[in-house]
């Protein structure tokens, strides 16, 4: 069980190659198709957001890599191999989406149950039992049963269960659905933590603050097709950064000239506010400005954010459809 | 092994922890208990009403509990999303479900054993002694009911539970009732018509593809202490072992294509 490489020596931990899902839901339903000749890959090292909508196909991709579901057509490898063999998934750790647990297991007992399901001897399951436990939160809780657990305890469960096997590859969809801001905290830090421990993580959220806190790559996924993809610097910096300038006790007339020559211009409470979506022009403005005897207060690059792109690749598409 | 073994482990608990479950066994026991008042009313049949209610009770209701938690074992998973937590680990789709089945099994196993120790205390305090060879009786039913857990499993992996049950509780009947089912050929092809001639042939197929439960029905011969045929036992076992093996192995041939949305 060998991930692959490419050229540049780049380790692929799981691939997708021009892989489409059609779904026939039977006699007088519809056929969807749910992904369309997607391609990508999870890079040893990287922590990996596939973002989209709902419905976009994100979840479909993840149960692809895991051998829930089996492609239409295309090639999908895990560890370099057919994820439908389980060899294929001895050092993958996953969370589902609004994870459901055996409700009649304590703790313990359910952490047990994923251990031997992942093949790990008696000796060494209880004191990675423990030690999980207390990463995620719920030393104390271990003897209580699952049924009662808050939604927040049950994800961080899933985490632990996830964790395990010592995963190489953590398979995690919207981990962060459910939980209150604290929460979600800790769960970055674990995922962030997983990550310099040497893991690889997959991740799904449709929260962009999430994706943008802990991601070095980003995948955007709509419509069942891979919308942009990239370094988090690049997809950001691909996009046009525009300029704010203000002006202090604005000259008579000013607001008129600028807005002839086609800015953007708000006054409020005796200032002046000038957003350009060309850099370039700034020149011109703060000429003008100063030509017009006018006081320059600030001027600001406004870096576009991941929900810029994210609207620039996903709201724009919506709209056209 | 230890994958199946857990997943097993894990159904039983499932089951025993069900308060579903608890009720059922609770009144299959209430019935067995039963058998010490209708044999008190036999005048002089003490002994045999209590022999044959007895079985019939633990035959009964092996085959009830048998035929929900068989049904119920793969479906829940599916509908509550569980299964995406196994399979996700290094777990192959047929150890899941032998796991599923051994499950099924081990509770089947564990509430006919406990039925048969109840009836066999019932024995003792009516008769004043144990009947031991009334366990060959129960011996015969797990032989059974380790066909209709392979049976309940293949239609699970494969339907919802509603239709896993109907076909499930058919196939236990329509196998009961096998013989019927012979005479019924027989009286069809001696029948000079086309609509009898039609119906023998699917008939004869289903009289060749069901299993026999009939045969495991060895009731009356325990209680009127009719010996059974040499080797019986072993004939039933040999049967048992082979349809429940061809069966396990269709549902893994299917429940292996399935995709989980």
């Amino acid at each position: 069980m060998k991930p692959t490489a490419n050229k540049d020596n780049t380790i692929f931990l799981a691939e997708l190659k021009s892989v489409n899902k059609v779904f026939r839901p039977g006699v007088g339903k519809k056929t969807v198709h749910a992904l369309k000749n997607i391609s990508l890959e999870v890079r040893q090292g990287e922590i990996l957001g596939l973002l989209g909508p709902n419905g976009a196909g994100k979840t479909t991709t993840i149960k692809l890599l895991l051998g829930l579901l089996f492609p239409s057509s295309g090639k999908v490898r895990l560890f370099g191999e057919n994820p439908a063999d389980p060899a294929s998934r001895k050092k993958v750790g996953f969370l589902p989406e609004n994870p459901y647990f055996y409700d009649y297991l304590t703790a313990r007992e359910y952490m047990s149950l994923a251990a031997r399901l992942c093949g790990m001897e008696k000796n060494e399951t209880q004191k990675a039992i423990n030690y999980l436990l207390e990463v995620v939160g719920l030393t104390g809780a271990e003897g209580k049963y699952l049924r009662k657990f808050s939604k927040g305890m049950l994800q961080r469960l899933g985490l632990a269960q996830a964790l395990i096997n010592s995963p190489d590859l953590l398979i995690l969809d919207e981990p962060m659905s459910g939980l209150d801001p604290l929460g979600r905290r800790q769960v970055r830090e674990l995922i962030r933590n997983s990550n310099v421990r040497g893991r690889s993580v997959l991740f799904s959220s449709h929260v962009l603050s999430d994706v943008e806190a802990i991601c070095d790559r980003v995948i955007i996924i709509n419509h069942g097709q891979v919308a942009a993809q990239g370094l988090l610097s690049d997809l950001v910096s691909r996009n046009e950064t525009k300029v704010e300038i203000t002006v202090e006790r604005p000259p008579q007339g000013l607001k008129d000239r600028l807005e002839a020559k086609g800015c953007v211009v708000s006054e409020a409470g005796g200032v002046l506010s000038i957003r350009l979506a060309d850099p370039k022009m700034q020149d011109v403005v703060i000429e003008e400005i100063h030509g017009a005897g006018g006081n320059l207060h600030s001027l600001v690059p406004l870096r576009p954010s991941l929900e810029d792109v994210f609207m620039k690749e996903v709201g724009e598409k919506a709209e056209g459809v | 092994m230890g994958q199946i073994l857990a997943i097993a482990g894990n159904s039983f608990k499932d089951s025993v922890r069900s308060r579903v479950m608890l009720g059922v066994f609770f009144l299959a026991i209430v019935m067995i208990v039963s058998s010490l008042v209708l044999g008190a009313l036999s005048f002089g049949e003490e002994r045999k009403i209590t022999a044959d209610w007895g079985l019939f009770c633990t035959s009964l209701f092996g085959v009830i509990i048998t035929i929900v938690v068989g049904i119920q074992q793969i479906h829940k998973e599916i509908d509550k999303k569980t299964l995406y937590n196994v399979l996700a680990k290094p777990v192959s789709r047929s150890h899941f479900l032998f796991g599923k089945y051994l499950g099924t099994m081990s509770v089947a196993v564990a509430s006919i054993l406990i039925m048969a120790i109840v009836h066999q205390g019932l024995m003792l305090e009516s008769t004043g002694t144990f009947e031991p060879r009334l366990l060959i009786g129960v011996l015969a039913d797990l032989l059974m009911v380790m066909i209709l857990a392979s049976v309940a499993t293949f239609f699970s992996s494969v339907a919802s539970p509603f239709m896993a049950g109907l076909f499930t509780t058919g196939f236990f009947l329509a196998g009961r009732w096998l013989h019927e089912m012979k005479y019924l050929i027989l009286q069809l092809s001696r029948m000079d018509s086309a609509f009898a001639h039609y119906m023998t042939w699917p008939l004869k197929g289903l009289y060749l593809a069901l299993p026999n439960f009939a045969i495991f029905d060895i009731d009356g011969e325990l209680v009127h202490q009719i010996a059974l045929p040499n080797g019986y036992l072993l004939l039933l076992a040999g049967y048992s072992i082979t349809y429940s093996a061809v069966l396990l192995l269709a549902a893994v041939r299917a429940f292996s294509k399935r995709d989980f949305l």
